[in-house]
Protein backbone atom coordinates (compact mmCIF):
# COMPACT_ATOMS: atom_id res chain seq x y z
CA UNK A 1 0.00 0.00 0.00
CA UNK A 2 3.05 2.35 0.00
CA UNK A 3 2.98 5.19 -2.34
CA UNK A 4 5.38 7.18 -3.57
CA UNK A 5 6.29 10.46 -2.11
CA UNK A 6 5.73 13.18 -5.31
CA UNK A 7 8.59 15.61 -5.87
CA UNK A 8 9.34 17.32 -8.58
CA UNK A 9 12.81 17.28 -8.43
CA UNK A 10 13.93 20.22 -10.96
CA UNK A 11 11.82 22.77 -9.76
CA UNK A 12 12.42 21.74 -6.19
CA UNK A 13 15.93 21.99 -6.29
CA UNK A 14 15.49 25.30 -8.03
CA UNK A 15 13.13 26.67 -5.51
CA UNK A 16 16.37 25.05 -2.73
CA UNK A 17 18.51 26.89 -4.61
CA UNK A 18 16.68 29.99 -4.46
CA UNK A 19 15.88 30.02 -0.84
CA UNK A 20 19.42 29.69 -0.17
CA UNK A 21 20.54 32.16 -2.59
CA UNK A 22 18.22 34.74 -1.69
CA UNK A 23 18.68 34.41 2.17
CA UNK A 24 22.58 34.80 2.02
CA UNK A 25 21.89 37.86 -0.45
CA UNK A 26 19.68 39.18 2.46
CA UNK A 27 22.31 38.53 5.56
CA UNK A 28 25.27 39.27 3.17
CA UNK A 29 27.83 36.07 3.65
CA UNK A 30 28.84 34.09 0.72
CA UNK A 31 30.24 31.31 2.72
CA UNK A 32 29.02 28.40 4.07
CA UNK A 33 30.45 25.42 5.86
CA UNK A 34 29.01 21.48 5.65
CA UNK A 35 29.95 18.28 7.75
CA UNK A 36 30.21 15.63 5.05
CA UNK A 37 29.55 12.18 6.60
CA UNK A 38 29.02 10.12 3.36
CA UNK A 39 25.37 9.40 4.02
CA UNK A 40 22.63 10.72 1.58
CA UNK A 41 21.51 13.80 3.85
CA UNK A 42 24.98 15.40 3.97
CA UNK A 43 25.88 14.66 -0.02
CA UNK A 44 22.71 16.15 -0.98
CA UNK A 45 22.96 19.25 0.92
CA UNK A 46 26.41 19.54 -0.70
CA UNK A 47 25.04 19.10 -4.46
CA UNK A 48 21.97 21.44 -3.99
CA UNK A 49 24.42 24.10 -2.08
CA UNK A 50 27.70 24.22 -4.15
CA UNK A 51 25.77 25.37 -6.90
CA UNK A 52 24.42 28.97 -5.08
CA UNK A 53 27.93 29.23 -3.03
CA UNK A 54 30.61 27.89 -5.97
CA UNK A 55 32.78 25.17 -4.78
CA UNK A 56 35.54 28.10 -3.67
CA UNK A 57 32.74 29.57 -0.88
CA UNK A 58 32.05 25.72 0.71
CA UNK A 59 33.81 24.40 2.99
CA UNK A 60 33.41 20.03 3.76
CA UNK A 61 34.12 18.83 6.98
CA UNK A 62 34.78 15.56 7.62
CA UNK A 63 34.67 14.56 11.29
CA UNK A 64 34.90 10.77 11.45
CA UNK A 65 35.36 8.76 15.18
CA UNK A 66 35.71 5.57 15.87
CA UNK A 67 32.12 4.92 14.92
CA UNK A 68 32.29 5.38 11.43
CA UNK A 69 33.47 3.32 8.92
CA UNK A 70 36.17 3.53 6.62
CA UNK A 71 33.58 3.90 4.17
CA UNK A 72 32.08 6.80 5.65
CA UNK A 73 35.48 8.67 5.33
CA UNK A 74 35.84 7.36 1.29
CA UNK A 75 32.13 8.73 0.87
CA UNK A 76 32.67 12.06 2.82
CA UNK A 77 35.65 12.24 0.24
CA UNK A 78 34.27 11.39 -2.99
CA UNK A 79 31.63 14.01 -2.56
CA UNK A 80 34.14 16.88 -1.80
CA UNK A 81 36.04 15.47 -4.53
CA UNK A 82 32.95 15.21 -6.99
CA UNK A 83 31.99 19.03 -6.21
CA UNK A 84 35.80 20.31 -6.34
CA UNK A 85 34.90 21.92 -2.65
CA UNK A 86 37.67 22.83 0.14
CA UNK A 87 37.71 20.28 2.67
CA UNK A 88 39.13 18.90 5.91
CA UNK A 89 39.92 15.55 8.04
CA UNK A 90 39.30 16.41 11.54
CA UNK A 91 38.73 13.28 13.56
CA UNK A 92 36.95 13.90 16.67
CA UNK A 93 37.50 10.71 18.66
CA UNK A 94 40.43 12.29 20.88
CA UNK A 95 37.85 15.05 21.42
CA UNK A 96 35.09 12.70 22.41
CA UNK A 97 37.61 10.98 24.27
CA UNK A 98 38.44 14.12 26.67
CA UNK A 99 34.93 15.22 27.06
CA UNK A 100 34.17 11.11 28.47
CA UNK A 101 36.66 11.37 31.11
CA UNK A 102 35.74 14.54 32.50
CA UNK A 103 31.82 14.38 32.65
CA UNK A 104 31.93 12.87 36.04
CA UNK A 105 30.48 9.30 35.41
CA UNK A 106 32.49 6.32 34.56
CA UNK A 107 30.29 4.42 32.46
CA UNK A 108 28.63 6.32 29.75
CA UNK A 109 26.04 4.86 27.39
CA UNK A 110 26.29 4.54 23.59
CA UNK A 111 23.07 7.38 23.12
CA UNK A 112 25.01 10.14 25.92
CA UNK A 113 28.46 9.16 23.84
CA UNK A 114 26.68 9.41 20.83
CA UNK A 115 25.33 12.83 21.47
CA UNK A 116 28.79 13.89 22.84
CA UNK A 117 30.00 13.16 19.24
CA UNK A 118 27.24 15.11 17.53
CA UNK A 119 27.88 17.99 19.40
CA UNK A 120 31.96 17.77 18.71
CA UNK A 121 31.14 17.84 14.92
CA UNK A 122 28.91 21.02 15.72
CA UNK A 123 31.37 22.78 17.65
CA UNK A 124 33.93 22.34 14.67
CA UNK A 125 31.69 23.18 11.86
CA UNK A 126 30.98 26.63 14.16
CA UNK A 127 34.71 26.73 14.77
CA UNK A 128 35.45 27.12 11.12
CA UNK A 129 31.99 28.66 10.28
CA UNK A 130 33.50 31.91 12.82
CA UNK A 131 36.79 31.84 11.15
CA UNK A 132 35.70 31.91 7.55
CA UNK A 133 32.63 34.37 8.29
CA UNK A 134 30.02 31.41 6.56
CA UNK A 135 26.62 29.55 8.07
CA UNK A 136 26.78 26.26 9.30
CA UNK A 137 24.59 24.29 6.80
CA UNK A 138 21.85 21.88 8.49
CA UNK A 139 21.47 18.50 6.91
CA UNK A 140 18.42 16.88 8.54
CA UNK A 141 14.88 15.73 6.27
CA UNK A 142 12.00 16.22 7.41
CA UNK A 143 11.18 12.57 8.24
CA UNK A 144 14.36 12.96 11.25
CA UNK A 145 13.42 16.22 12.18
CA UNK A 146 9.52 14.57 12.59
CA UNK A 147 10.70 11.77 14.09
CA UNK A 148 13.25 13.65 16.56
CA UNK A 149 16.14 11.40 14.89
CA UNK A 150 18.81 13.97 15.28
CA UNK A 151 20.96 15.51 18.31
CA UNK A 152 19.57 18.35 20.03
CA UNK A 153 22.36 21.44 19.35
CA UNK A 154 24.19 18.89 18.14
CA UNK A 155 23.66 18.14 14.28
CA UNK A 156 20.57 20.09 15.10
CA UNK A 157 22.27 22.94 14.96
CA UNK A 158 22.93 25.31 12.05
CA UNK A 159 22.14 28.76 10.83
CA UNK A 160 20.16 27.06 8.05
CA UNK A 161 18.65 24.27 6.70
CA UNK A 162 18.40 22.84 2.99
CA UNK A 163 16.73 19.54 3.02
CA UNK A 164 14.34 20.18 5.78
CA UNK A 165 11.07 19.91 3.62
CA UNK A 166 12.32 16.46 2.40
CA UNK A 167 11.41 13.54 3.22
CA UNK A 168 14.10 10.74 3.27
CA UNK A 169 12.96 8.65 0.02
CA UNK A 170 12.49 12.18 -1.23
CA UNK A 171 16.10 13.29 -0.71
CA UNK A 172 17.28 9.86 -2.03
CA UNK A 173 15.39 11.04 -5.25
CA UNK A 174 16.97 14.35 -5.22
CA UNK A 175 20.12 12.70 -4.99
CA UNK A 176 19.65 10.53 -7.80
CA UNK A 177 18.41 13.93 -9.54
CA UNK A 178 21.62 15.32 -8.69
CA UNK A 179 23.81 12.67 -9.70
CA UNK A 180 24.84 11.49 -6.40
CA UNK A 181 26.88 8.56 -6.41
CA UNK A 182 24.67 5.46 -6.06
CA UNK A 183 26.72 3.32 -3.75
CA UNK A 184 25.63 6.75 -1.48
CA UNK A 185 22.21 6.68 -2.33
CA UNK A 186 21.84 2.85 -1.41
CA UNK A 187 24.00 2.51 1.45
CA UNK A 188 21.57 2.00 4.60
CA UNK A 189 21.08 5.68 6.31
CA UNK A 190 22.86 5.69 10.15
CA UNK A 191 23.39 8.54 12.71
CA UNK A 192 26.80 6.83 12.76
CA UNK A 193 27.06 7.11 16.54
CA UNK A 194 27.82 3.67 17.22
CA UNK A 195 29.29 0.99 15.65
CA UNK A 196 26.90 -0.52 13.41
CA UNK A 197 24.08 1.71 13.75
CA UNK A 198 21.42 1.91 11.34
CA UNK A 199 18.52 4.25 11.25
CA UNK A 200 15.68 1.87 10.12
CA UNK A 201 17.75 -1.08 12.43
CA UNK A 202 16.88 1.35 15.33
CA UNK A 203 13.31 2.60 14.77
CA UNK A 204 12.72 -1.24 13.51
CA UNK A 205 10.82 0.18 10.47
CA UNK A 206 11.84 0.79 6.90
CA UNK A 207 11.88 4.71 5.43
CA UNK A 208 9.49 3.93 2.89
CA UNK A 209 7.10 2.65 5.30
CA UNK A 210 8.28 6.02 7.83
CA UNK A 211 7.46 8.46 4.98
CA UNK A 212 4.06 6.96 3.86
CA UNK A 213 2.91 7.26 7.27
CA UNK A 214 4.06 10.91 8.00
CA UNK A 215 2.76 11.71 4.85
CA UNK A 216 -0.15 10.62 5.22
CA UNK A 217 -0.58 12.21 8.69
CA UNK A 218 0.95 15.42 7.87
CA UNK A 219 0.76 16.39 4.30
CA UNK A 220 -2.74 14.33 3.35
CA UNK A 221 -3.91 14.97 7.05
CA UNK A 222 -5.06 11.63 7.63
CA UNK A 223 -5.89 10.70 11.18
CA UNK A 224 -3.63 7.51 12.89
CA UNK A 225 -7.26 5.03 12.58
CA UNK A 226 -7.18 6.42 8.88
CA UNK A 227 -3.57 5.52 7.90
CA UNK A 228 -4.42 1.98 9.54
CA UNK A 229 -7.09 1.16 8.13
CA UNK A 230 -7.25 2.24 4.61
CA UNK A 231 -3.33 2.91 4.07
CA UNK A 232 -3.03 -0.89 5.67
CA UNK A 233 -0.22 0.18 7.97
CA UNK A 234 0.79 -1.93 10.80
CA UNK A 235 -0.65 -0.46 14.44
CA UNK A 236 2.44 -0.84 16.13
CA UNK A 237 4.30 1.03 13.51
CA UNK A 238 1.84 3.88 13.38
CA UNK A 239 2.27 4.03 17.09
CA UNK A 240 5.57 4.26 16.96
CA UNK A 241 6.21 6.97 14.81
CA UNK A 242 3.10 8.87 16.88
CA UNK A 243 5.28 8.91 19.86
CA UNK A 244 8.51 9.76 18.39
CA UNK A 245 6.54 12.79 16.99
CA UNK A 246 5.34 13.85 19.80
CA UNK A 247 8.31 12.98 22.31
CA UNK A 248 10.49 14.91 20.04
CA UNK A 249 8.20 18.19 20.19
CA UNK A 250 10.73 20.08 22.18
CA UNK A 251 13.94 19.77 19.68
CA UNK A 252 11.53 21.18 17.20
CA UNK A 253 10.89 24.20 19.15
CA UNK A 254 13.14 27.47 20.31
CA UNK A 255 13.52 26.68 24.35
CA UNK A 256 10.00 27.92 26.18
CA UNK A 257 10.25 30.41 29.09
CA UNK A 258 7.34 31.96 30.57
CA UNK A 259 5.42 35.19 28.74
CA UNK A 260 5.08 37.82 31.69
CA UNK A 261 5.68 41.24 29.71
CA UNK A 262 3.39 42.41 27.02
CA UNK A 263 6.08 42.12 24.27
CA UNK A 264 7.67 38.92 24.91
CA UNK A 265 10.26 37.49 22.03
CA UNK A 266 8.00 35.17 19.52
CA UNK A 267 5.24 35.81 21.14
CA UNK A 268 4.31 39.70 20.63
CA UNK A 269 7.66 40.74 19.38
CA UNK A 270 7.76 39.12 15.85
CA UNK A 271 10.45 40.13 13.46
CA UNK A 272 11.23 38.37 10.21
CA UNK A 273 14.79 36.79 10.47
CA UNK A 274 15.68 38.88 7.05
CA UNK A 275 15.07 41.66 9.08
CA UNK A 276 18.19 44.08 8.51
CA UNK B 1 -7.61 51.88 -29.48
CA UNK B 2 -8.36 47.93 -28.39
CA UNK B 3 -5.12 46.70 -28.09
CA UNK B 4 -2.87 47.04 -25.08
CA UNK B 5 0.54 46.07 -24.28
CA UNK B 6 0.61 44.88 -20.78
CA UNK B 7 4.02 44.14 -18.33
CA UNK B 8 4.37 41.58 -16.18
CA UNK B 9 6.75 42.69 -13.39
CA UNK B 10 7.61 39.48 -11.31
CA UNK B 11 10.07 40.51 -9.12
CA UNK B 12 11.68 39.75 -5.94
CA UNK B 13 11.35 42.12 -3.15
CA UNK B 14 13.91 41.75 -0.49
CA UNK B 15 12.24 41.82 2.99
CA UNK B 16 11.78 45.49 4.53
CA UNK B 17 14.54 46.89 1.88
CA UNK B 18 11.80 49.61 0.75
CA UNK B 19 14.95 51.42 -0.94
CA UNK B 20 16.36 48.79 -2.72
CA UNK B 21 12.67 47.86 -3.56
CA UNK B 22 12.09 51.13 -5.31
CA UNK B 23 15.24 51.17 -6.83
CA UNK B 24 14.49 47.66 -8.64
CA UNK B 25 10.72 49.23 -9.53
CA UNK B 26 12.64 52.31 -11.14
CA UNK B 27 14.38 50.34 -13.43
CA UNK B 28 11.62 47.90 -14.65
CA UNK B 29 9.48 51.17 -15.02
CA UNK B 30 12.07 52.41 -17.41
CA UNK B 31 12.65 49.65 -19.07
CA UNK B 32 8.71 49.52 -19.80
CA UNK B 33 8.51 53.18 -21.20
CA UNK B 34 11.14 51.46 -23.63
CA UNK B 35 9.15 48.57 -24.64
CA UNK B 36 6.04 50.77 -25.07
CA UNK B 37 4.40 49.32 -22.40
CA UNK B 38 0.77 50.45 -20.76
CA UNK B 39 0.14 48.97 -17.93
CA UNK B 40 3.04 47.48 -15.69
CA UNK B 41 2.03 45.40 -12.94
CA UNK B 42 4.11 44.66 -9.80
CA UNK B 43 3.10 41.68 -7.19
CA UNK B 44 1.55 41.86 -3.63
CA UNK B 45 3.69 44.08 -1.26
CA UNK B 46 6.12 44.64 -4.13
CA UNK B 47 7.82 47.73 -2.60
CA UNK B 48 7.90 45.93 1.52
CA UNK B 49 7.91 42.15 0.78
CA UNK B 50 5.27 39.54 2.43
CA UNK B 51 6.72 38.58 5.72
CA UNK B 52 7.54 41.59 7.23
CA UNK B 53 5.60 40.63 10.18
CA UNK B 54 6.23 43.57 12.94
CA UNK B 55 8.40 45.91 10.71
CA UNK B 56 5.40 46.49 8.60
CA UNK B 57 4.67 49.26 11.18
CA UNK B 58 8.15 50.82 10.83
CA UNK B 59 8.31 50.58 7.01
CA UNK B 60 4.78 52.14 6.35
CA UNK B 61 6.28 56.06 6.00
CA UNK B 62 8.76 55.02 3.50
CA UNK B 63 6.22 52.68 1.36
CA UNK B 64 4.39 56.21 1.01
CA UNK B 65 7.73 57.81 -0.06
CA UNK B 66 8.33 55.42 -2.33
CA UNK B 67 5.08 56.05 -3.92
CA UNK B 68 5.79 59.18 -4.39
CA UNK B 69 8.49 58.46 -5.89
CA UNK B 70 7.18 56.13 -8.59
CA UNK B 71 4.51 58.82 -9.30
CA UNK B 72 6.90 61.15 -10.48
CA UNK B 73 8.56 58.55 -12.75
CA UNK B 74 5.58 56.90 -14.34
CA UNK B 75 5.96 58.24 -17.39
CA UNK B 76 2.59 57.33 -19.64
CA UNK B 77 2.74 53.75 -17.63
CA UNK B 78 -0.34 52.51 -16.04
CA UNK B 79 1.61 50.98 -12.77
CA UNK B 80 -0.19 48.74 -10.43
CA UNK B 81 1.36 47.39 -7.14
CA UNK B 82 1.61 45.64 -3.98
CA UNK B 83 1.62 48.04 -0.64
CA UNK B 84 0.72 48.62 3.10
CA UNK B 85 -1.35 51.66 3.49
CA UNK B 86 -3.07 52.96 6.37
CA UNK B 87 -6.80 53.41 6.41
CA UNK B 88 -7.60 57.10 5.08
CA UNK B 89 -9.39 57.74 8.35
CA UNK B 90 -8.33 55.63 11.01
CA UNK B 91 -4.30 56.10 11.66
CA UNK B 92 -2.40 53.17 12.47
CA UNK B 93 -4.83 50.67 10.95
CA UNK B 94 -3.20 49.18 8.08
CA UNK B 95 -4.57 47.46 4.76
CA UNK B 96 -2.64 44.88 2.40
CA UNK B 97 -3.46 46.81 -0.45
CA UNK B 98 -2.97 47.86 -4.52
CA UNK B 99 -2.50 51.11 -5.74
CA UNK B 100 -3.33 52.22 -9.34
CA UNK B 101 -0.99 55.26 -10.52
CA UNK B 102 -1.17 56.47 -14.02
CA UNK B 103 -0.44 60.58 -14.90
CA UNK B 104 2.01 60.96 -11.69
CA UNK B 105 -0.52 60.45 -9.46
CA UNK B 106 -2.09 58.23 -7.38
CA UNK B 107 -5.59 57.43 -9.01
CA UNK B 108 -6.82 54.98 -6.41
CA UNK B 109 -6.24 51.88 -4.04
CA UNK B 110 -8.20 48.83 -3.55
CA UNK B 111 -8.14 46.86 -0.36
CA UNK B 112 -7.48 42.65 0.11
CA UNK B 113 -11.09 41.84 1.10
CA UNK B 114 -9.69 37.76 1.54
CA UNK B 115 -6.78 38.01 4.62
CA UNK B 116 -6.06 34.32 4.93
CA UNK B 117 -5.40 33.44 8.62
CA UNK B 118 -4.56 29.77 8.52
CA UNK B 119 -1.54 27.61 8.19
CA UNK B 120 1.48 30.15 7.60
CA UNK B 121 -0.50 33.13 6.90
CA UNK B 122 -0.53 35.91 8.85
CA UNK B 123 -2.25 38.48 7.11
CA UNK B 124 -5.50 38.83 9.46
CA UNK B 125 -2.98 39.65 12.43
CA UNK B 126 -1.56 42.70 10.76
CA UNK B 127 -4.50 44.07 8.16
CA UNK B 128 -7.50 45.15 8.30
CA UNK B 129 -9.61 43.35 5.52
CA UNK B 130 -11.22 45.66 2.37
CA UNK B 131 -15.02 45.48 2.10
CA UNK B 132 -15.31 46.99 -1.57
CA UNK B 133 -14.65 45.79 -4.82
CA UNK B 134 -13.86 48.22 -7.73
CA UNK B 135 -13.08 48.64 -11.11
CA UNK B 136 -10.63 51.25 -12.38
CA UNK B 137 -11.19 53.00 -15.97
CA UNK B 138 -7.72 54.06 -16.84
CA UNK B 139 -5.90 55.43 -19.80
CA UNK B 140 -6.31 51.72 -21.86
CA UNK B 141 -8.25 49.60 -19.95
CA UNK B 142 -11.28 49.17 -17.52
CA UNK B 143 -9.82 46.87 -14.66
CA UNK B 144 -10.33 45.32 -11.08
CA UNK B 145 -7.48 43.93 -9.18
CA UNK B 146 -7.65 41.10 -6.80
CA UNK B 147 -4.81 40.26 -3.92
CA UNK B 148 -3.65 36.71 -3.75
CA UNK B 149 -6.18 34.88 -1.37
CA UNK B 150 -8.62 37.13 -3.04
CA UNK B 151 -8.65 35.11 -5.97
CA UNK B 152 -9.12 31.62 -4.51
CA UNK B 153 -12.57 32.89 -3.80
CA UNK B 154 -15.12 33.17 -7.19
CA UNK B 155 -17.16 36.01 -5.92
CA UNK B 156 -14.25 38.57 -6.16
CA UNK B 157 -13.37 38.45 -9.91
CA UNK B 158 -16.94 37.44 -10.64
CA UNK B 159 -17.39 41.11 -9.46
CA UNK B 160 -15.28 42.61 -10.93
CA UNK B 161 -16.48 41.25 -14.00
CA UNK B 162 -19.77 42.06 -13.67
CA UNK B 163 -18.99 45.62 -12.28
CA UNK B 164 -17.49 45.83 -16.33
CA UNK B 165 -13.86 45.36 -15.89
CA UNK B 166 -12.01 44.21 -19.43
CA UNK B 167 -8.93 43.04 -16.84
CA UNK B 168 -8.93 41.13 -13.37
CA UNK B 169 -5.19 41.77 -12.53
CA UNK B 170 -4.21 39.57 -10.18
CA UNK B 171 -0.71 40.53 -7.91
CA UNK B 172 -0.20 38.12 -4.99
CA UNK B 173 2.64 36.57 -3.20
CA UNK B 174 1.83 32.81 -3.71
CA UNK B 175 4.25 30.24 -2.07
CA UNK B 176 5.35 27.06 -3.64
CA UNK B 177 3.20 24.85 -2.65
CA UNK B 178 -0.14 26.48 -4.76
CA UNK B 179 1.44 26.70 -7.73
CA UNK B 180 -0.34 24.30 -9.75
CA UNK B 181 -4.12 24.91 -7.95
CA UNK B 182 -2.64 28.68 -8.57
CA UNK B 183 -2.46 28.14 -12.46
CA UNK B 184 -5.81 26.23 -12.60
CA UNK B 185 -7.28 28.80 -10.60
CA UNK B 186 -5.60 31.37 -12.91
CA UNK B 187 -7.72 29.76 -16.00
CA UNK B 188 -10.84 28.79 -14.27
CA UNK B 189 -11.32 32.41 -13.04
CA UNK B 190 -10.71 33.50 -16.88
CA UNK B 191 -13.00 31.27 -18.15
CA UNK B 192 -16.03 31.57 -15.46
CA UNK B 193 -15.92 35.06 -16.06
CA UNK B 194 -14.67 35.29 -19.43
CA UNK B 195 -12.21 38.18 -18.76
CA UNK B 196 -8.42 38.42 -19.30
CA UNK B 197 -6.05 37.75 -16.34
CA UNK B 198 -2.92 39.49 -16.04
CA UNK B 199 -1.35 37.44 -12.43
CA UNK B 200 1.58 38.41 -11.50
CA UNK B 201 3.31 36.66 -9.07
CA UNK B 202 6.09 37.42 -6.52
CA UNK B 203 9.77 35.13 -7.18
CA UNK B 204 12.22 34.43 -5.08
CA UNK B 205 12.59 33.36 -1.21
CA UNK B 206 11.70 35.71 1.86
CA UNK B 207 12.07 33.78 5.26
CA UNK B 208 12.36 30.63 3.87
CA UNK B 209 8.93 30.83 1.91
CA UNK B 210 9.39 30.51 -1.75
CA UNK B 211 7.37 32.27 -4.48
CA UNK B 212 6.62 30.29 -7.47
CA UNK B 213 6.62 33.39 -9.85
CA UNK B 214 5.06 31.87 -13.17
CA UNK B 215 3.10 35.47 -13.89
CA UNK B 216 0.89 35.03 -16.95
CA UNK B 217 -1.75 36.59 -19.13
CA UNK B 218 -4.72 34.45 -19.78
CA UNK B 219 -7.42 35.10 -22.19
CA UNK B 220 -10.74 35.35 -22.07
CA UNK B 221 -11.42 31.75 -23.46
CA UNK B 222 -8.29 30.18 -21.14
CA UNK B 223 -5.51 30.28 -23.24
CA UNK B 224 -2.13 31.15 -21.28
CA UNK B 225 -1.13 34.03 -23.69
CA UNK B 226 2.68 34.60 -22.05
CA UNK B 227 3.82 33.02 -19.33
CA UNK B 228 6.77 33.99 -16.30
CA UNK B 229 9.67 31.68 -15.29
CA UNK B 230 8.81 29.66 -12.16
CA UNK B 231 10.88 31.14 -8.97
CA UNK B 232 13.21 33.28 -10.28
CA UNK B 233 12.50 37.30 -11.65
CA UNK B 234 11.38 37.64 -14.37
CA UNK B 235 9.62 40.44 -17.07
CA UNK B 236 7.06 39.50 -19.89
CA UNK B 237 5.58 42.04 -21.90
CA UNK B 238 2.46 40.94 -23.88
CA UNK B 239 0.23 42.66 -26.20
CA UNK B 240 -3.64 41.93 -25.72
CA UNK B 241 -6.45 42.76 -27.89
CA UNK B 242 -9.87 43.73 -26.19
CA UNK B 243 -11.67 42.72 -28.56
CA UNK B 244 -11.13 39.53 -28.00
CA UNK B 245 -13.67 39.81 -24.74
CA UNK B 246 -16.86 40.72 -27.16
CA UNK B 247 -15.90 38.18 -29.35
CA UNK B 248 -15.52 35.34 -26.53
CA UNK B 249 -18.72 36.33 -24.77
CA UNK B 250 -20.94 36.04 -28.06
CA UNK B 251 -20.21 32.02 -27.97
CA UNK B 252 -20.01 31.95 -24.06
CA UNK B 253 -22.04 34.20 -22.95
CA UNK B 254 -21.59 33.52 -18.73
CA UNK B 255 -21.63 37.12 -17.69
CA UNK B 256 -24.94 37.36 -19.89
CA UNK B 257 -26.27 34.56 -18.04
CA UNK B 258 -25.16 35.23 -14.78
CA UNK B 259 -28.50 35.66 -12.23
CA UNK B 260 -29.10 37.30 -9.41
CA UNK B 261 -31.78 35.41 -8.25
CA UNK B 262 -29.12 32.51 -7.98
CA UNK B 263 -26.45 35.06 -6.25
CA UNK B 264 -29.48 35.69 -3.83
CA UNK B 265 -29.61 31.70 -3.07
CA UNK B 266 -25.69 32.69 -2.56
CA UNK B 267 -26.58 35.20 0.11
CA UNK B 268 -29.05 33.13 1.61
CA UNK B 269 -26.91 30.03 2.14
CA UNK B 270 -24.15 32.53 3.94
CA UNK B 271 -27.01 33.86 5.97
CA UNK B 272 -27.74 30.76 7.04
CA UNK B 273 -24.03 29.75 7.59
CA UNK B 274 -23.82 32.53 10.04
CA UNK B 275 -26.63 31.96 11.76
CA UNK B 276 -25.27 28.05 12.58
Amino acid sequence: MNIELPLDCELTAKAIRTFIKDYMDRIGIKKAVVGLSGGIDSTVTAYLAVEVFGKENLLGLIMPSNANTKLDTEHGLLVAKNLNIRYKVIPIQDMVDAFEKNVGVNEIDKVSRGNIMARCRMILLYFWANLERAVVLGTSDKTELLLGYFTKYGDGGSDIMVNASLYKTQVKKMGAYLGVPQAIIDKPPTAGLWKGQTAEGEIGITYEIIDNILYHLLELRYLPGQVINECGMNPSDVEKVLKMIRNSEHKRHTPIYPKIGYREINWDYRYPVERS
Amino acid sequence: MTRLKIGLAQIAPKLGAVKQNLDKHLEIIENAKNKKVDLLIFPELSLCGYYAKDMYYEILPKVKNAIDTICKNCGNLTIILGIIEENKRIRGVLHNSAVVIENGKVVGTTQKVYLPDYGMFEDMKYFKPGNKIKVFKTRKCILGIAICEDFWHPEVVHAIALKGAEIAVLISASPFMSREIGEMLNKIRAIENTIFIAYVNNAGAQEGIVFWGGSEIVSPNGNVLVKANYVEEDFKVCEIDLNDIPRVRAGMPILRDARKAILEELLKAHGELNEY
